[in-house]
């Protein structure tokens, strides 16, 4: 019963999903999705025999979706295929050749993040794109300044460098100006000053 | 050949106590003694004391 309810639940959740986003997890459904299969949704198993019967839990076959085959028939297709991150650039195993990734960095991004808006980024493969990869390639690299990072530091401009030890000297002049404006006038407005500055 | 003779009066820079920097430029007579007056000055945005600068040289 309860699992029933839990059930009831996701597929709310997955019928809220953009088609798109949808269609990709039905056609490449990453491990974290496949590990979740069997208790939600025994379609998206792999190696489940291929049933023709659509169930409620069928993210690949919902109604807005008419061209999308079943996920049965996509799954058991080529384990090859399914298995691989759709992400990375892949090496086929007998030829040795390279392919690029099935989904370019723009189709990447934008599904990583219409997954982001609906919380469901953790469904994805590792992508380059993803939010998580991101946030630690900043924490690596920093904001990516040239000669910015550890150990490392920015030139800049001169008056930068010497900026905050002007500024404090000037704040020093002003504070003992009043009283060097006491002397000045004590001395004839300058009259007997020595102290000339060069 | 002769040396050119100096002029009477002498064009000097006035630099504020402020340390900012700024200068205004007097001419004064030469025999004069050394200017030194409250001005104000832009970037500190106060009056602050100038006084001139001791020339180098044979000015």
């Amino acid at each position: 019963m309860a699992a029933e309810v839990v059930g009831s639940a996701l597929i709310n959740r997955a019928k809220s999903l953009p088609v798109p986003l949808v269609r990709f997890l039905a056609r490449w459904p990453s491990p974290a999705l496949q590990s979740a299969a069997p208790k939600s949704s025994p379609g998206l198993d792999s190696s489940s025999p291929a049933s023709t019967d659509s169930t409620p839990s069928d993210l690949g076959t919902s109604d807005t979706d008419a061209s999308t085959p079943p996920v049965s028939q996509i799954l058991t297709a080529s384990d090859t295929t399914v298995n691989r991150n759709p992400f990375e650039p892949w090496r086929h195993p007998s030829t040795g050749r390279w392919r690029p990734p099935v989904y370019s960095m723009r189709q990447q991004r934008e599904l990583c993040k219409m997954a982001a808006d609906h919380g469901v980024e953790e469904l994805l493969w590792a992508s380059k794109k993803a939010t998580w990869f991101k946030e630690k390639k900043l924490i690596e690299q920093g904001l990516r300044l040239r000669n910015a990072g550890p150990g490392k530091r920015v030139k800049g401009h001169k008056w930068e460098r010497t900026l905050s030890s002007r500024l404090e000297e000037r704040r020093q002049a002003m504070l003992g100006m009043p009283a060097m404006i006491e002397e000045w006038k004590r001395l004839g407005h300058g009259r007997g000053w020595k102290k000339w500055p060069k | 050949m002769a040396k050119k003779a100096k002029s009477r009066t002498v064009a000097v820079r006035l630099i504020s106590m402020a340390m900012t920097g700024y200068f205004r430029t007097f001419v004064r007579p030469r025999a004069h003694r050394p200017l030194s007056m409250l001005k104000y000055d832009p970037v500190v945005k106060k009056q602050v004391l100038f006084l001139e600068q001791k020339r180098s040289g044979n000015k």
